[in-house]
């Protein structure tokens, strides 16, 4: 009736927008879509230039140097490069909110590592961009500061990337960890670094690009399965679950599963404290979840609710794990 | 009450009284062979209104009455036919009034009057004839008493009525025609030449109302104004109120009262990007074993984004006292009645939802409301009023009538004007409150 209050909505959906789409995939999910996330995660990367012919010790403003000898570098060709500017770009992973800004889990196929430091390093040719490699008979050495207890029985790690390697700021699905041949303990030092006094450990490697100063775990007497659950707007296709250690420098990347529509990850210590993550990209927002767990039980499948954040706000809260 | 009270009063003006006999007036009397037997009026002494007042009391006494317009005649049992033999003898317009009739009529209403003499006035030879119930049929104890001047005021008196055509025998008269008769007479004779109708009524009413806007642009946009059309479509509203009522003449009437309305306007529009969220319990089954499936059942909120149509119903509300004056006339059995007047806005609000500058809905109430105003102005009103009696007192009638208002109802920061004009039919009923 006209005398009464007329009043209605309608709401209608979006055909092909992205928070509507709460389907899995049961293939591989597609993270390119994730790129502005990973954009605005990346940690800050260090750069310096130097004389390629003359080599130099490079001191950046973090508590982490590199030291690159007179004809290390090799171009594309194989020749050494033994004249020219070139430059070093070093990017630090410390933390493992870093490791999770970079989507670089702590893992070797199904194994878990806890790390001390990722370092990611390449160089190139100043002008031109040519990437360099080191000479087989020369190496490089990487200082940097341990935040934490010394840890004596670390080992080099290289990253396994894509291949082809993932352009622009695409996560890398395939990224892995794998062991160094050379399985001796990584040299710890002690010292003034930036005018403080401090210690850390030493990478000395002819290798590129994904470094890391990590130790498998001791595996527990007792592990699980652990699943994550999240609501329906999370999907694998936009969404990705961290499994966090709370006392030890550990990442999982949490598997997602389209059959039960859950993440899941495996080997968890039971009764460990973790913390899960999720990020999530939909559309142009970002959302970030977090779980605390205080006790891991067996078997247990823990509920996340992710909430819209801005990149600033995970990047806080990533710095805070 | 009221009627004891007025006999009461009739009584004692009127007991005492006697009347000064006009010069020549007994000269015209024959004492002697028509005296009547009953209590005989001296009217020798008449003037203007006295002579109305003895008319009308002769008039009350009377059992029947020949109306000119009205053709009011009272009969003893309403039926003109039980007294016609001494109006039927009136070949002119007369006004008879019969003694003792009026007793079983109006029992105690006019008991003074009950040995009143037949009078009769004949307008074409403009004398006055007055005679017992006895003589009556021989007409042979006249008394002419008026001069030109005092008949013509007592015929422009209303309690006199005329007949014409005599056809008095077939007339039959209701109680209502009585009352009315009774009305008249009362005013006339305390207040001889005033307004005899001293009536009172009060007009509830209420019906619906339709609004016709008219938008101008002020500093909006064409966009703006373009979005806004489209978005607004106006529907039926109502009205209501009650008028107080008081005839000025026979014909003219003059209202006021308190008037309420209210024009709906379904507002409609869209928004972008809107999320909404709904809870859902979904049921997970995890397989982390063959043989060992964990079944979680979640309950969350899931989202989704979309555009919503939202329609609102928008209300624009007024009060208003209005001065109406109405020509008011009668045809067969329906009354018919002309009104014109000036509506006054005593308050003005609106609820409901407009587009702001950026054309984003905003919802607005008599908090938030800065476009239109509390008050706008003056409006002009015109109605057709159909009435039709329904008993003695009350009338219905249907009064299409349309509303012009003078003034924008929005304020001058807005960015467009807006005027509404009001079309609508009121129902409602006419009772008579106070005679």
């Amino acid at each position: 009736m006209a005398c009464n209050k007329e009043f209605s909505e309608q709401f209608n959906t979006y055909n092909n927008n992205e928070l509507n789409d709460t389907v899995w995939t049961a293939g591989k999910p597609n993270l390119d879509k994730f790129a502005d996330l990973a954009k605005g995660l990346t940690p800050l990367i260090f750069g310096e230039s130097f004389d390629a012919g003359k080599g130099d010790t490079i001191n950046f403003n973090e508590p982490i140097s590199i030291e690159i000898p007179k004809g290390s570098l090799v171009n594309n060709a194989g020749r050494t490069q033994d004249t020219g500017k070139a430059r070093v770009e070093l990017l630090w992973l410390r933390k493992k909110g870093d490791f999770i800004k970079c989507f670089k889990a702590t893992t070797s196929g199904e194994s878990i590592l806890e790390s001390a430091g990722e370092v990611f390093v390449r160089m190139y040719h100043y002008y031109s961009g040519q990437e360099y490699a080191i000479h087989n008979s020369s190496a490089i050495t990487i200082k940097f500061r341990e935040n934490y207890t010394l840890k004596n029985n670390l080992q080099l790690f290289q990253g396994k990337e894509s291949n082809p390697l993932a352009a622009g700021n695409r996560i890398d699905t395939a990224h892995t960890w794998n062991r160094c041949a050379d399985t001796s303990y990584l040299p710890t030092w002690q010292g003034i670094m930036n005018g403080a006094n401090m210690y850390g450990y030493t990478i000395r490697t002819n290798q590129l690009r994904w470094l890391g100063a990590s130790r498998f775990i001791e595996k527990a007497a007792s592990t699980t399965n652990l699943y994550s659950v999240l609501p329906q707007n999370f999907t694998n296709k936009n969404t990705l679950v961290f499994l966090v250690f709370k006392n030890i420098q550990s990442v999982i990347a949490m598997t997602p599963d389209a059959a039960s529509k859950c993440f899941w990850t495996k080997n968890i210590p039971v009764g460990t404290a973790v913390k899960l993550v999720s990020l999530s990209q939909i559309g142009t927002s970002f959302y970030y979840g977090e779980k605390e767990i205080s006790s891991v039980a067996k078997g247990a499948a823990y509920k996340i609710e992710p909430a819209k954040k801005t990149i600033a706000e995970i990047i806080t809260a990533l710095n805070n794990l | 009450m009221e009627n004891n009270h007025f006999d009461h009063f009739i009584r004692e003006k009127m007991q005492d009284h006697e009347s000064s006999v006009p010069a020549g007036l007994w000269d015209k009397v024959n004492p002697a062979t028509n005296a009547p037997t009953g209590k005989v009026i001296k009217l020798h002494t008449l003037k203007n209104w006295g002579l109305s007042a003895v008319l009308l009391m002769a008039g009350l006494g009377s059992s029947f009455v020949v109306a000119d317009s009205k053709r009011y005649t009272i009969g003893a049992d309403g039926n003109i036919g039980a007294t016609g033999s001494n109006s039927t003898n009136v070949t002119q317009a007369v006004l008879v009034t019969e003694t003792n009739t009026i007793i079983t009529n109006t029992s105690n209403k006019v008991a003074l009057l009950v040995k009143l003499p037949i009078v009769q006035l004949n307008e074409t030879s403009k004398q006055l004839t007055i005679s017992d119930k006895e003589n009556s049929s021989n007409s042979n104890s006249n008394y002419n008493v008026f001069e030109n001047e005092t008949f013509t005021k007592f015929k422009a008196a209303n309690t006199i009525s005329f007949v014409r055509n005599n056809n008095l025998s077939s007339y039959k008269f209701s109680s209502k025609d009585y009352n009315k008769y009774l009305n008249d007479l009362k005013l006339s004779l305390l207040c001889p030449g005033s307004n005899p109708n001293s009536d009172w009524y009060i007009e509830p009413f209420a019906g619906p109302i339709y609004g016709s806007k008219k938008v101008t642009n002020n500093t909006a946009t064409t966009s703006y104004l373009q979005q806004k059309d489209s978005s607004e479509s106006m529907r039926i509203g109502y009205a209501a109120g009650v008028n107080l009522v008081k005839p000025i003449s026979e014909h003219f009437v003059l209202k006021t009262g308190v008037w309420v309305s209210q024009m709906n306007e379904r507002f409609s529009y869209k928004t972008e990007n809107e999320i909404k969220t709904t809870t859902v319990v979904t049921v997970r089954n995890i397989i982390r074993a063959p043989g060992d499936t964990l079944k979680i059942s979640d309950t969350s909120s899931v989202q989704q984004i979309g555009y919503k149509n939202t329609v609102v119903g928008n209300r624009y509300k007024t009060l208003d006292i209005p001065v109406i004056i109405g020509y008011e006339f009668s045809k067969g059995s329906l009354k018919f009645g002309i009104n014109a007047g000036v509506i006054f806005n005593m308050k003005h609000g609106f609820e409901g939802a407009v587009y702001d500058s950026s054309l984003t809905a905003i919802n607005i109430n008599k908090e938030t409301n800065n476009v239109y105003k509390t008050n706008i102005g003056l409006g002009l009103y015109a109605g057709f009023r159909i009435a039709k009696d329904i008993n003695d007192k009350t009338q219905l009638f249907v009064e299409p009538h349309f509303r012009y208002n003078l003034s924008n109802m929005t304020t001058p920061n807005t960015s467009f004007n807006q005027k509404i004009n009001v079309t609508g039919v009121n129902v409602g009923l006419r009772i008579k409150i106070k005679d």
